[in-house]
């Protein structure tokens, strides 16, 4: 499965939820739609299926608002740690990564 | 040539032919293209109706609130001393003031600085949000006058200046001296008026921090990506903008103290008035009144509690014992992942909003939280307090 560089491919800086945030662009549900569309559908995650891998070298920031809205979105069918067995992050420090965990557990346990 | 000229005319008007029914055809394709855009839209706030409905109520209430009325005789009122909520033993006074300051209702307000001895970034950023609260609620023929008297110290006038205040107000400058401060220890205040401003701003903050703060890179990396980003979010979601996008910030480092002051405000209706025009309006009045009298409570669930005022914010399901989100995405916790990230970072951290205040000290409790008969902020208004080097 081929990586996906995340700051080349979309944007540098992750931080807009929506249209309403920030300047409104490159928001979370746009990168959603554009990488992980495949993914709204409980069947994907029941399937065995090759990673996809999210490489973060060029990415400056993620904010937890986007990190909830691109990631913690698919807990309504799957477990955290499930989650990250189907979707992995190359290249990214550990600050980004605490942030990924904190709203894919915050997601999925409604809180 | 008679043939000629004949041939030609017939070719002409051949042609005038051709382009009518050309403009006919786009005119009847964009007739039907309008059609089909309205069918499309109606279906669409037919599905969100509850989505439209709110954002509607949200707007008329916000009309509502931005009518100011200044028909009282003028007035003054005295800053002396320090000014601004930075050092803990100003802020009774500070919020004294702005209690007076900014609901006035006299037709001129005159700021008496002569006795003013220093004005901190906080004090600054409140005198803006009273700019902005002058500018969106009145017409320019029914604005009321506001001035300012020169402070005694040569430093407080110098920093009026320095800061961008006296650019953001569009106050003539004095001839006062510019050598007391450094352009590399400040983000200046501005009028924001490109919403692709926030990322140059978000970078000049941290290197504000990487050069002068206390802070290991790591520490600023996520100050920078939970702090930084959630209020940024904030602000620019709900700041009104018909003069400029509707905040602002301005960050200073002050050797002195040992501190980096970081103010990022908004001119927008207030924690209260969000969290009761949005769709857990219902579910949030079971436990407070909507009161302004009440704000500081408000603030205080905001702080710890999983609220939102935003307009898709989800319901909480009804569950066998407690009530809970369901599993996915969902807004509520923007303030409160500021308020944990600043405990972790022991950041003193103060948040303003209408008639309500909350102060936490560097462990993340809250040591002054209530409201002001008056408001004290006309906007929302975040500080925090960053440790940083002293130099002596």
């Amino acid at each position: 499965m081929p990586t996906i560089d995340v700051g080349k491919e979309f944007y540098h800086r992750l931080a807009n939820r929506d249209k309403n945030q920030g300047d409104g662009k490159y928001t979370a549900i746009d990168f959603r739609k554009r990488f992980l569309s495949g993914l709204d559908n409980p069947e994907f995650w029941k399937t065995l299926s090759e990673p996809i891998i999210f490489d973060f070298k060029n990415v400056k920031k993620i904010g937890p608002s986007f990190a909830n809205e691109a990631f913690g979105y698919f807990t309504k069918y799957v477990k955290p740690k499930d989650f990250l067995k189907k979707i992995q992050f190359t290249n990214i420090s550990k600050v980004q990564m605490l942030i990924i965990e904190e709203e894919l557990e915050s997601g999925y346990i409604g809180k | 040539m008679r043939k000629i000229r004949d041939k030609l005319r017939l070719l002409l008007k051949k042609r005038q032919q051709a382009l009518l029914r050309k403009q006919c055809r786009a005119a009847k394709m964009s007739r039907h293209n309008d059609r089909i855009s309205k069918q499309r839209l109606r279906k669409f706030r037919a599905r969100h109706a509850e989505y439209f409905r709110l954002k509607e109520q949200r707007e008329y209430f916000r009309r509502q609130l931005y009518r100011g009325s200044y028909t009282k005789p003028p007035a003054t009122v005295e800053i002396s001393g320090d000014f601004g909520i930075e050092d803990s033993g100003g802020i009774d006074y500070f919020l004294d003031r702005a209690n007076d300051i900014i609901d006035f209702k006299n037709t001129q307000l005159t700021l008496t600085l002569a006795n003013c001895t220093r004005v901190w970034p906080s004090a600054i950023t409140l005198l803006c949000s009273l700019m902005q609260w002058v500018e969106l609620s009145t017409r320019m023929s029914k604005r009321p006058r506001l001035g300012s008297t020169a402070s005694n110290s040569d430093k407080v006038n110098s920093y009026l200046d320095y800061c961008g205040f006296y650019n953001y107000v569009k106050r003539h400058r004095d001839n006062t001296k510019q050598d007391y401060y450094s352009d590399k220890e400040i983000v200046k205040i501005q009028r924001e008026t490109l919403s692709s401003n926030i990322e140059p701003r978000e970078d000049k903050i941290v290197g504000l921090l990487e050069q002068f703060s206390d802070l290991s890179s790591e520490q600023i990396e996520l100050f920078n990506c939970k702090v930084l980003t959630e209020t940024f979010n904030n602000v620019t979601e709900h700041g009104v903008s018909y003069h400029d996008r509707g905040w602002w910030v301005l960050a200073q480092y002050h050797k002195t103290h040992g501190i980096i002051s970081l103010c990022i405000a908004d001119n927008g209706i207030g924690i209260r008035n969000t969290l009761m025009t949005g769709p857990q309006a219902a579910d949030i009045s079971k436990k407070i009144d909507n009161t302004h009298l009440n704000d500081g409570q408000f603030i205080k669930m905001a702080l710890e509690e999983i609220v939102s005022g935003a307009l898709e914010a989800p319901l909480k399901s009804a569950g066998i014992f407690i009530k809970k989100y369901k599993s996915g995405a969902h807004r509520g916790n923007g303030l409160k992942r500021i308020s944990d990230t600043c405990k972790n970072l022991s950041i003193p951290f103060a948040i303003l909003s209408h008639n309500g205040y909350a102060f936490l000290d560097k462990n993340g409790n809250i040591v002054k939280n209530g409201s002001m008969p008056n408001r004290v902020f006309a906007g929302t208004f975040c500080h925090f307090l960053i440790p940083a080097r002293k130099e002596i």
